[in-house]
């Protein structure tokens, strides 16, 4: 239940998952000795010009208009995908773009001097929240892999199946049956194996009674 | 919240049932419950009403709302008005589904109430769904809406308040990456760039 009420702290694992993508920077100045972050550098430093792939939790602790790095905005946040956003809001399949398109375009919003992705991410969800209403209303057993929601939106929708199927159980009176709790029945067939194994067996009685 | 507690709030909804028993006022926690004298209507909380009659201690009454011309003037209006009218009970779907489940003989056409209830319901749910569309769309901070039961509440939620609050935190996250952008080049130029993006967020 906690994760739609979504507010990412140090420990959640969907926050981990973001932050662990990796964006491409490019550096700007030269960095003495860490070469290591570039797999393919030849030399100890870091040359300027070059461009490294590095996972977000490293970028997101620097100011956003540092001088050692300069971040690029993934592909997904830009002009053809952008357009295509707009256009086809409802049919597009954010899944398949990228899992956590609207963490990612969060944290990525400060480094974009054009202030695209701020506006897509918020458009797109506003959009999308209508047909995801409309979605939960079914029984959530068909077809779930068509809609490539992104993992916020599943969520959502996970919630919204859920609170239809307690509602349709509820207007058909078949949700509340009172069950044998697991202890009860797992004792059942402890009692159970114990006294066959009586009956066949040679054991004494008097081993067989330790618990009653 | 389940459907199962909302069924027990409406519960204690007062319900008129005929005894066919005697017996003193039962004096509960909350009031007492007047005397029962066999034959004679008495008003009784919802489950001690159902709960009787499972035992088959009384017949149930069913409420003056609970009537074919009634229920399908409230629909007709429900279907006319842009607003959601006033439910003859605040717990309508819960007293119709207990009555009907417990006691179908003593409710006159039983089937078509039932249908008639439910048709009242599917339209209030649309036009809940039709509502929040356009408060989505319009982009307003709040919204108000009167005579909505708690069954019709509880097929939006939770997915709606948590949705809302995504699309809050979003737009917090634009506008501000806006606002820092454009007070450092306001800072740094000294004159405001403006972009035209900032009408969308003008609220």
């Amino acid at each position: 239940m906690n994760g739609m009420n979504y507010f990412p702290n140090y420990y959640s694992i969907e926050d981990i998952f973001v932050t662990q993508e990796k964006v491409e920077c490019r550096v700007n100045t030269k960095l003495q000795r860490m070469g290591f972050l570039d797999s393919g550098a030849e030399s100890d430093d870091l040359e300027p010009g070059r461009t490294v792939n590095l996972p977000l939790w490293y970028i997101k602790e620097l100011k956003v208009n540092n001088a050692y790095f300069t971040v690029a905005v993934p592909d997904i946040y830009r002009n053809v995908h952008k357009a295509v956003c707009e256009a086809e809001t409802t049919h597009i399949e954010l899944g398949r773009l990228h899992p956590y398109f609207y963490e990612f375009g969060r944290y990525l919003t400060p480094y974009d001097r054009n202030h695209v992705i701020g506006r897509i991410i918020f458009e797109t969800l506003r959009q999308r929240v209508r047909h995801l209403l409309d979605i939960s209303k079914s029984d959530g057993q068909a077809a779930k892999a068509e809609h490539r929601l992104d993992n916020i939106e599943a969520k959502l929708h996970e919630a919204g199946v859920r609170t239809n199927c307690q509602y349709i159980e509820w207007l058909q009176m078949t949700g509340n049956k009172i069950r044998t709790s697991e202890l009860v029945e797992e004792h059942q067939k402890k009692r159970r194996r114990a006294d066959r194994s009586d009956d066949e067996g040679d054991a004494l009685p008097s081993s067989k009674r330790a618990t009653l | 919240m389940d459907p199962a507690i909302i069924e027990f709030i409406g519960e204690k909804c007062m319900i008129s049932i005929i005894p066919n028993f005697s017996n003193e006022p039962l004096h509960l926690i909350y009031g007492s419950v007047g005397p029962f004298r066999a034959g004679f209507p008495v008003f009784v909380p919802l489950w001690m009403a159902t709960h009787l009659r499972k035992q088959q201690k009384c017949r149930i009454v069913p409420p003056e709302w609970m009537d074919m011309d009634i229920l399908e003037e409230i629909k007709e209006e429900e279907k006319r008005s842009k607003f959601f009218t006033k439910m003859p009970c605040e717990h309508y779907m819960v007293v119709a589904q207990l009555v009907m489940s417990t006691a179908p003989d003593d409710v006159p056409r039983c089937e078509e109430l039932r249908t008639v209830i439910k048709d009242i319901f599917d339209i209030r749910e649309s036009k809940l769904r039709t509502s929040i569309d356009a408060f989505i769309k319009g982009e307003g901070t709040y919204a108000k809406l009167d005579n909505l039961t708690l069954l019709e509440i509880h097929s939006v939620r939770p997915i709606l308040p948590y949705s809302l609050d995504h699309i809050a935190r979003y737009q917090r996250t634009a506008t501000a990456s806006q606002r820092d952008t454009s007070m450092l080049s306001a800072s740094m130029t000294g004159s405001s760039s403006g972009p035209n993006s900032n009408s969308l967020f003008s609220q």
